[in-house]
């Protein structure tokens, strides 16, 4: 019976890795599809939950290396593209790819007895925020836009805020786009292709890459990791928040501003977000990612035995992908600074309108245009691009006050 | 030149905003029976037809299970929405009220659902 979860967990490992690299491609895809297959390869409801678990964890580590290195990110990294960015222009690409998986693994390894100390705790504490998140969110964006120096500065961060927000607002709530695609080709121009488009005006070439010391001290490290891990326990418990919105959060309360910092916390976010909304199956008896979802088919309740077993294979498989991808980052940028760095971002920006269109037709693309052009825009009016955060900000606080409804019939919508 | 750069990029995301805005209120949903509504749909927009096998009403949702005579299907109505709908919701969600429903296919804890966000969205064919 190990014997077989090790070799389950390991495949779910590898897989993980590969889909990682994928940009686009999100587990709950993946888990999806294992769900009608399994059986007729003789694996066991738990096996499978194993695969899946497996899958996600290692799917963080390795989905750090398109968003690093080469601007296209999933809707966990988008954040990451613009201090990822510098830090390779920079010349210490790598380490934009360990800060990020440090963060990962140190949030594991501090979310592990987080979960097991205080998960009678959990419940209640969703019961007792759910209320008030929208009033947090509304704070915090208000804390963000005055962030900016000048008067004539705000006005253009409540414009892009509001900009972004409308798109966000009308992909996901207007329902142009199916739910599971819509956020692709939202977060790929607002953060993606609005930065490759950015990067080929400047016509940079890439610099020679060095295998840098981390400049963030071990001590600093550990603490950004614990706000990391925080605030991805806050979002893996709460319904309709992502690890982006956690990371914003975050940032603006605790004034994060150094990039190496930021990386390090948004590893941490994604990590500890897969950790606690898998376990949420059992800390608050419902799931609240796709992956779980997944696994809650396949074994319906879990017991505490079970959740061992897949929190686990978590921990395995993500031992192994963050070795695995500091290996394939070191050599991808080894391929990437031997051939054009422009051509690069040319065939990226490519391949990201061809799986917006092939995921979401040619309403994505136009999403994708728009959410491009509000990204470039935000760079030229010279704020800070953490407003196009406004496309998941500002349905959410919709979502959280009811006002959904409200905001469709003022807008005529339907 | 650079100063026109802002006006252009303006533009192009105001036209791209108006765009999809205007095909936002044109989504057509697909009809489709309420046995035909499976995991595969998640995400789609569409309208089912059926009479109100039960609904239970709580201080935020109201839950809704949609019957053809042979297959049944959830349907959540949540604040915003309920609360737009007032009292008159009782009436159209009476037991035995015929009535169709346009929304979002969702899944939650294994279960099909559908989610409706609009007043038009639900429509009383009959009681």
């Amino acid at each position: 019976m190990i014997e077989n979860i090790l070799l389950l967990s390991l495949f779910g490992c590898v897989v993980g890795i590969f889909t990682g690299l994928i940009p686009g491609l999100h587990t709950n895809t993946l888990a999806a599809l294992i769900l009608p297959v399994y059986a007729y390869f003789g694996i066991s409801p738990l096996g499978a939950s194993v695969i899946i678990s497996s899958i996600m964890a290692s799917h963080i580590f390795s989905s750090f290396i398109p968003a690093a290195l080469l601007g296209a990110p999933d809707e966990d990294t988008a954040l990451s593209i613009l201090p990822a960015h510098r830090l390779l222009m920079s010349g210490r690409g790598p380490e934009a790819v360990f800060l990020m998986s440090a963060g990962a693994a140190l949030a594991l390894m501090l979310g592990v007895p987080v979960l097991f100390l205080s998960m009678k705790a959990f419940g209640g504490l969703y019961d007792s925020t759910r209320p008030f998140i929208h009033y947090i969110l509304i704070a915090i964006v208000a804390a963000m836009i005055a962030g900016e120096k000048t008067g004539k500065k705000i006005l253009y961060a409540c414009l892009i805020f509001f900009m972004s927000g409308l798109l966000g607002f009308f992909v996901l709530d207007a329902g142009i786009l199916p739910a599971q695609n819509a956020l692709l080709p939202v977060l790929s121009g607002l953060f993606g292709a609005s930065t490759l488009i950015l990067s080929l005006e400047r016509r940079t070439p890439i610099p020679l890459q060095k295998n840098s010391v981390a400049a963030v001290k071990p001590a600093a490290m550990a603490r950004f990791a614990v706000l990391g891990t925080s605030a991805g326990l806050f979002v893996g418990l709460m319904p309709g928040i992502g690890a982006s919105q956690a990371v914003v959060l975050t940032q603006q309360v605790f004034a994060v501003s150094s990039a190496e910092s930021f990386l390090v916390m948004l590893g941490s976010v994604n990590a500890a977000d897969s950790l606690f909304s898998m376990s949420a199956l059992y800390t608050v008896g419902n799931p609240r990612s796709g992956a779980s979802v997944a696994v809650e088919r396949l074994l319906g309740e879990i017991g505490i035995n079970e959740l061992l077993v897949l929190v686990g294979a978590m921990l395995l498989s993500s031992g192994i992908a963050a070795f695995a991808s500091l290996k394939i980052s070191t050599r991808a940028l080894g391929v990437i600074q031997r051939v054009n760095y422009p051509l690069v971002s040319r065939l990226v920006i490519i391949f990201i309108s061809l799986m917006v269109f092939l995921f979401s037709g040619a309403a994505g693309l136009l999403v994708l245009l728009t959410a491009t052009s509000i990204g470039i825009l935000c760079e030229r009016l010279g704020v800070k691009r953490n407003h196009c955060m406004g496309c998941l900000l500002l349905p959410t606080i919709l979502f959280f006050s009811g006002n959904v409804t409200n905001a469709l019939s003022l807008l005529r919508i339907g | 030149m650079e100063s026109r750069f802002p006006a252009l990029f303006f533009s192009l995301s105001a036209i791209g905003l108006l765009l999809i805005y205007a095909s936002a209120g044109r989504i057509e949903a697909v009809a489709a029976g309420i046995g035909s509504v499976d995991s595969t749909m998640v995400g789609s927009y569409v309208e089912v037809a059926g009479y109100v096998e039960s609904a239970r009403f709580s201080d935020d949702t109201i839950f809704v299970k949609l019957s053809d005579g042979y297959r049944e299907i959830d349907v959540v109505i949540f604040s915003g929405l309920k609360r737009a709908l007032g009292d008159g919701a009782y009436a159209i969600f009476a037991k035995g009220s015929i009535i169709s429903v346009r929304g979002v296919v969702d899944e939650y804890k294994g279960v099909i659902e559908i989610v409706p966000n609009r007043v038009s969205d639900i429509r009383k064919l009959a009681k």
